[in-house]
């Protein structure tokens, strides 16, 4: 402990008012604070030209490891917290970004391979309000072109969101081509399946739905908040609003709908905010259960850093290769 | 606490600087399955059922 001279210390300009509590108090001359001696230390007067060590009464060996101990244990468990928060909403992003870039070079060779010619150029005329006019819309008729799923666990089509930027890029509106309203917007690889193991390499296909594109509910399960977050910003999507799925035969564009015109259980303390989503237990798998035409359900954790329940967005097939097809070829 | 840790391991000191290596990688690896685990509570990925 250092040695404190006080006579250095010089006088403090501090009123005395005689009540500094705790110890024991001396007299002093009249604008002195007097010094408080702790209980148990010696009492070694008030002569300023004394030198005080300013120690503080020893501890028992059994209180200072436990202090140390309790003191050591709170900054690992706050570094480890720190630790888990990191890892949870970055570290999982960085592994899902290697698997994205993975799975984005494995369909485009997936895609080489099994198409025989490029696929035809598409236009759409979009709203000022992002959203799709359907009015001009004229989707192919003719038989269902289907296509096989790739394996468990392998790239299977590209989800892309125009209403969904990134960086803050403007959405193109007007008669614009499907390539260029691609441009800018959120777009992930899906992958088949919908385990634990392959959702943390991006959004997952339920197996046990039809591939997007084909006639029937084709579902996505999605992280909201780990794993890169992929369908983080799903409750900003309202009903109009485009979402376009690429797999082998073809881009499928789906727009969101109001939930309460596709499903009849859905009410409106279920519906989000935008219009455009609801929320359900986990356990009400009829969200996945098959509907007739063309559907895209997409299903992820609400609210945001809880997977107590989810939200659920229904979008209806209505342009590509089977969009005019799903219509007389039904679904459910 | 850690230089004390490190000197209790046996052998010379490339031996320990192994083990330590192999020791805190077991560490991180179990460190990683508890997160995964803690972190289905945020988000298990928004599956049904």
């Amino acid at each position: 402990m250092p040695q404190v001279d006080v006579a250095e210390i010089g006088e403090s300009t501090a009123p005395y008012d005689g009540d500094e509590g705790g110890g024991e108090e001396h007299e002093y001359e009249p604008g002195h604070r007097p010094w408080t001696v702790p209980p148990g230390v010696p009492d070694r007067g008030c002569d300023p030209d004394e030198t005080w060590t300013g120690t503080l009464p020893p501890m028992g060996g059994m209180t200072v490891r436990v202090v140390r101990g309790t003191g050591w244990t709170l900054i690992w468990l706050g570094l480890l917290s720190l630790a888990f928060v990191a890892y949870q909403l970055w570290g999982t992003g960085l592994l899902t970004g290697v698997e994205q870039t993975a799975g984005s070079a494995s369909l485009e060779r997936r895609f080489g391979d099994l198409r025989e010619e490029p696929l035809p150029a598409l236009a759409l005329s979009i709203d000022a309000d992002g959203s799709v006019d359907e009015s001009v819309l004229t989707p192919r008729n003719g038989p269902v072109i289907s296509e096989s799923a790739p394996a468990q666990g392998e790239a299977l089509a590209v989800i892309t969101f125009p209403t969904l930027r990134r960086g803050g890029s403007p959405m193109p509106t007007g008669d614009v081509e499907l390539e260029d309203l691609l441009v800018g917007a959120e777009r992930h690889v899906v992958w088949s399946g919908e385990d634990l193991r392959t959702l943390r390499k991006g959004p997952g296909h339920y197996l046990d739905t039809p591939l997007p594109g084909q006639p029937g509910n084709a579902s996505i399960a999605g992280h909201r908040t780990t794993y890169g977050a992929p369908f983080n910003r799903l409750g900003e999507l309202r009903p109009g609003d485009p979402i376009v799925v690429e797999t082998t035969i073809g881009r499928h564009v789906y727009v969101v709908r109001d939930p309460r015109t596709v499903h009849d259980r859905v009410d409106d303390g279920q519906v989000g905010q935008t219009g455009g989503w609801f929320v359900v237990p986990p356990s009400a798998t009829w969200v996945v259960g098959d509907l007739r035409g063309g559907w895209l359900t997409l299903t992820t954790c609400h609210p945001l850093f809880s997977s107590r329940q989810r939200l659920i967005v229904v979008a209806e097939l209505v342009e590509g290769p089977n969009a005019g097809a799903v219509e007389t070829a039904g679904g459910g | 606490m850690l230089k004390r840790l490190f000197r209790a391991l046996p052998g010379p000191l490339p031996v320990r600087l192994l083990v330590a290596v192999v020791i805190v990688a077991a560490l991180l690896v179990a460190l990683v399955v508890v997160f995964e685990a803690l972190g289905r509570f945020l988000d298990d990925g928004g599956v049904m059922g």
